[in-house]
């Protein structure tokens, strides 16, 4: 800043450091425990939707019974259950594996400065 | 220009006194208040934004501190780093290599040592992370703009303000870090220098991004070229700045950014400075332009990201793999129909933009268990179709109720049943077995667009309609049904059948208003920037709307101004332009229309100054009835007008030759600047009853091949339109005449409105001529006696109410010799460059015109016979010597006074 004191700042009250530590580490426990595990989970929801959508996943499982294309013969039910089961089983797999994923890396998020802490402050006394 | 809706109305400025606690209005615009005790203040309907210098000093005093702890914050995480970075080496080598060293090292630092020093530095950054994604300093979210109440406008008017009511807040919360930098760096010496500060701001980038977008760029080259100095943007005292940050709050307000940034500073400083101002003026823009370009380019940085996988962006499902499986095929239908739904998840378009409420109502009927079909009644161009994409753009968002969730809109081809029914069965098995594929299929929604045309279309072998045969399938609903129509097809078709109309639950769709349109044509910008490779700018949006709305009469917003934009882009991208303007647009209206847009549209006023001598020069004798006709016309093209009535309503008096016609074919001429904007109507032939259908007519009528005077006027609004002979009309007629006098519009008898707002009407009448006849044959007549006395005869025959509707009424002095040898005159010359085009020069001495004008005198046909008599004279003499051979190319050829006489 080339010009500190354009606004005659000196007359004015100025910010408190306590005030300010206090202030930045509320902020950042905010940060890391509530906004970026809520977003993750928002992008959780998202991929899972998509993945759903990709898959049919929901669509066939609701309409499960309902025969191919509405031929209500045998080969009609035969086909249409054995259709969904082949897309529903790598379908589901997907979906499932991705959910695991996913999870791991937010409970591994809200870990990792425990982590550091904990293990900051015991490695010195583990011989 | 067009602007959207004006909220600057509706907020309020004005300021406290601190020392006497004392509330006062402001009322003139954009003052800089200096004054310490006053404190400026903005009001809408919840907020009161109050500026004060000393809020600012703490502002920029905590933000410098902020900026300084956070830079000493990550100074400290970076330090901590680096022994991790070095901790990690170590423990590669470890596992990688046998080094001599790193025993060495083991014996200097035990293992738990460099753990700990790891895992802190591994706390460093985390440090780091959180202050890159961490935004340090976190000004408010403006709140939306909430224009003041009618009531609560006229309570400051009478100030009688109740502020208890209000949430006061100081501008400086809202203040960008960005903004704060920026002022640090402009403003020095305690003083607020605007021109160094516009001169800053100029090289801000979301400035420069705006004025390319609102065509302005050539401000910058106007303030280098210094038009603008310390005399029209003098200096202030630095306590001049909370104004400024009040009339910035107030911008960013308007166009719905969420913090003060250094462009709303620039938009302040157009609306304080009137020199800046003037520079818009000059460059046929406003400040409106700017603020719409603003808000377009927000709009594009906050959607950067196009990722399906950003939760803030809306999913489109397209249903997957299993999509069909349990739905009934439909073979026979798909030959002639197509899937909305496939189609605008595949489009980047925003669809049914403006009719949110219509798609909602429309979204609770086919939601219904029975009577489940609508009808959608709009005008052409309104946006029917885009309303139903709408609403399969719904659908494939999931945003509808649960009876909705993946149900396919297919829309019906006509042309297509018909052409697939040709070549294989009848249209009656295709129809029903379509039919009955649709009902088994259980997921669809039948779209009919232009329901109308189902009627006129008929089956070859039975002869039935196709309505007919539907219509026991839209009566049974067995699945829902959308049409759209047009008021006009409504009427003739479904009003008069019970069936159908009991069948349909009738959803009306407006016009949209140009603010809605503007939304519309703003989200076409990216993908018509895509398509054509060009740069739209604002102001071509702007025109768009406004001469889609002033000169496209057949069709609708958002339909014409669509449609205008992208003729535009179309023209400049084959003319090798880069930048789409303003100036485009009219040129391709101009070119759709053949109408001239630039000259109607240009608000040249200087160009009417010499209107008068323009056309006295080509009218003899006749000087009161131009200067009558000029200062109307110069009423209209200044805006002092009522918009709401024809330009002009002239009533021309006089014996015949006198001039009438030729004096309105001359104004049309001059003021449209085209010959052919004239329409004629003799009004002797609507001397019988039910003449007024005659003249009100639509080609939808019986005789379809008639072009009314509606339809001639609709097709060019911009014109003159004369009524011959006016009074000879019948009196039903004549009463129709109020209407259009007064209101300027006309409604044809197929209930189509039409304005006449942009024509000049004028009516020719003969009453009274025998009088200025007979009193101009007196000796020592006095003119103003002759006037009066025909006026009086006037008002005996027509109506006293049709009469005051006139803006002048004008009656015109007969011919004397000396005007008529001038009128020989012209003729004459008229006659030589006709000559010239052939190579034959014409010459002619002074007696001659008068020689004419003598002979071919006649007081009760005026200066017709004139022309008459040059044909025989001076015409066919040259004529037959050229025949015969006595004239040639290059020859001069003089008119002799024997050929006269």
């Amino acid at each position: 800043m080339n010009n500190s004191d354009i606004f005659e700042s000196s007359k004015v009250e100025g910010l408190n450091t306590q005030v300010f530590l206090i202030d930045t580490l509320k902020d950042f426990l905010k940060w890391w425990y509530i906004k970026i595990p809520v977003q993750l989970i928002l992008r959780l929801r998202r991929i899972l939707t998509i993945i759903d959508d990709s898959f049919s996943i929901s669509q066939l499982i609701l309409t499960f019974f309902v025969p191919w294309h509405r031929d209500y013969s045998f080969v009609g039910y035969f086909i249409g259950i054995m259709a969904r089961i082949i897309i529903l089983i790598p379908g589901l797999i997907t979906f499932i594996l991705t959910f695991i994923i996913y999870l791991l890396i937010i409970i591994a998020w809200l870990l990792i400065p425990i982590v550091c802490i904990t293990l900051t402050v015991i490695s010195p006394f583990n011989v | 220009m067009f602007k959207p809706v004006d909220n600057t109305k509706r907020l309020a400025y004005g300021v406290h006194n601190r020392v006497r606690n004392k509330y006062e209005m402001v009322k003139k615009n954009y003052p800089l208040i200096i004054d310490n005790e006053l404190v400026p203040f903005l009001m809408t309907r919840d907020n009161i934004f109050i500026s004060n210098l000393e809020d600012l000093q703490g502002l920029d005093k905590r933000f410098k501190q902020y900026k300084l702890y956070h830079s000493i914050i990550n100074r400290i995480a970076n330090i901590v780093i680096i022994p991790g970075i070095l901790v990690s080496i170590i423990y590669i080598l470890k596992i990688f290599g046998n080094f001599s060293y790193v025993a060495l090292l083991e014996n200097i630092l035990p293992d738990n040592i460099l753990n700990t020093i790891f895992w802190f530095s591994t706390l460093g950054i985390i440090l780091l992370w959180y202050g890159n994604y961490r935004e340090f300093f976190k000004p408010r979210r403006i709140p939306k703009l909430q224009v003041l109440t009618d009531y609560e406008v006229e309570q400051i008017k009478n100030n009688e303000v109740k502020f208890g009511r209000y949430a006061t807040t100081s501008t400086s919360q809202y203040i960008s870090a960005n903004t704060l930098n920026f002022l640090n760096t402009t403003l020095d010496d305690y003083k607020l220098n605007p021109l160094k500060m516009l001169k800053d701001l100029l090289k801000e980038d979301d400035v420069k991004i705006i004025l390319k977008r609102a065509n302005l760029v050539q401000l910058q080259k106007f303030v280098d070229d210094k038009n603008i100095t310390g005399k029209n943007m003098p200096s202030y005292p630095i306590e001049s700045i909370k104004s400024l940050m009040i009339y910035a709050v107030e911008e960013a307000l308007l166009t719905s950014s969420v913090h003060i940034e250094p462009v709303h500073i620039f938009l302040s400083l157009i609306k304080v400075f009137p020199a800046l101002n003037k520079f818009l003026e000059s460059n046929n823009s406003s400040l409106w332009i700017l603020r719409e370009a603003l808000m377009y380019e927000e709009g594009l940085t906050n959607r950067v990201t196009k990722s399906i996988f950003d939760p803030d962006q809306s999913y489109n499902r397209t249903g997957g793999i299993g999509r069909e499986w349990v739905y009934g095929y439909t073979y026979i239908l798909s030959h002639f129909s197509h899937d909305l739904n496939l189609e605008v998840a595949n489009a980047h378009d925003t669809y049914g933009i403006g009719h949110e409420d219509e798609v909602n109502e429309l979204i609770s009927i086919i939601g219904r268990v029975g009577k489940r079909n609508a009808l959608l009644i709009g005008d052409p161009g309104v946006g029917k179709s885009s309303m139903i994409k709408g609403l399969a753009q719904r659908i494939n968002t999931g945003d509808v109720p649960p009876q909705l969730i993946d149900k396919r809109i297919i829309r019906l081809d006509l042309n297509g049943l018909i052409a697939y029914s040709g070549k294989s069965k009848n249209v009656e098995t295709v129809v029903q077995r379509a039919i009955e594929e649709l009902s088994k299929a259980g997921n669809t929604i039948l779209y009919i667009d232009e329901l109308q045309e189902l009627i006129p279309a008929k089956a070859e072998e039975s002869g039935h309609s196709l309505a007919g045969l539907l219509l026991p399938y839209i009566v049974d609903s067995k699945f829902p049904i959308v049409g759209t129509t047009n008021y006009a097809s409504y009427k003739k078709y479904f009003y008069t059948n019970e069936s159908f109309r009991q069948s349909f639950t009738n959803i009306e769709l407006g016009e949209l208003s140009p603010k809605e349109t503007m939304e519309i044509l703003r989200t076409k910008i990216e993908t018509l920037e895509d398509n054509f490779g060009i740069y739209i700018t604002i102001p071509a949006l702007t025109d768009a709307i406004e001469f889609a709305q002033r000169y496209v009469q057949d069709r609708m917003l958002p339909d014409s101004a669509v449609d205008l934009l992208e003729s535009g882009c179309a023209w400049v991208q084959s003319n090798n332009v880069k930048i789409l303007t303003g100036e485009h647009i009219a040129k391709v209206t101009s070119l759709q229309t053949n109408i001239d847009v630039a000259s109607i549209s240009s608000d040249d006023i200087n160009d009417l100054g010499n209107l008068v001598e323009r056309i006295k020069a080509r009218v003899v004798g006749e000087d009161e009835a131009v200067e009558a006709i000029v200062e109307t016309l110069k009423r209209a093209k200044t805006g002092l007008r009522s918009p709401d009535k024809p330009i002009g309503v002239f009533l021309f008096i006089g014996p015949t030759g006198v001039g009438k016609t030729y004096l309105a074919k001359i104004v049309a001429e001059e003021f449209f600047k085209s010959k052919e904007d004239i329409v004629r109507i003799d009004m002797s032939e609507y001397k019988d009853e039910g003449s007024v259908s005659k003249l009100l007519g639509s080609s939808n009528d019986k005789n379809e091949t008639s072009i009314s005077l509606i339809d001639k006027v609709k097709v060019n609004p911009y014109t003159i339109v004369l009524f011959d002979e006016f009074e000879k009309a019948n009196p039903e007629v004549l009463d129709l005449f109020l209407q259009l006098f007064d209101e300027g519009r006309l409604t044809s008898t197929s209930g189509e409105t039409v304005s006449f707002n942009n024509t000049i009407i004028v009516c020719t009448s003969n009453i009274g001529s025998d009088i200025i006849m007979e009193e101009v044959s007196k000796k020592n007549f006095l003119w103003d006696d002759v006037k009066n006395k025909v006026l009086m005869k006037l008002k005996q025959s027509i109506k006293a109410e049709l009469f005051n509707r006139f803006d002048s009424v004008v009656i015109f002095e007969p011919q004397t010799i000396d005007s008529l040898a001038q009128v020989s005159n012209m003729i004459l010359e008229e006659l030589s460059s006709r000559l010239d085009d052939q190579g034959i020069e014409l010459k002619w001495s002074d007696v001659i015109p008068m020689l004419i004008a003598n002979k071919a005198y006649d007081p009760a046909l005026g200066a017709r016979p004139i022309k008459r008599y040059v044909q025989e004279k001076v015409e066919g003499k040259i004529a037959t010597d050229i025949v015969n051979g006595e004239i040639k190319k290059g020859d001069t050829v003089n008119i002799k006074e024997s050929w006269i006489i």
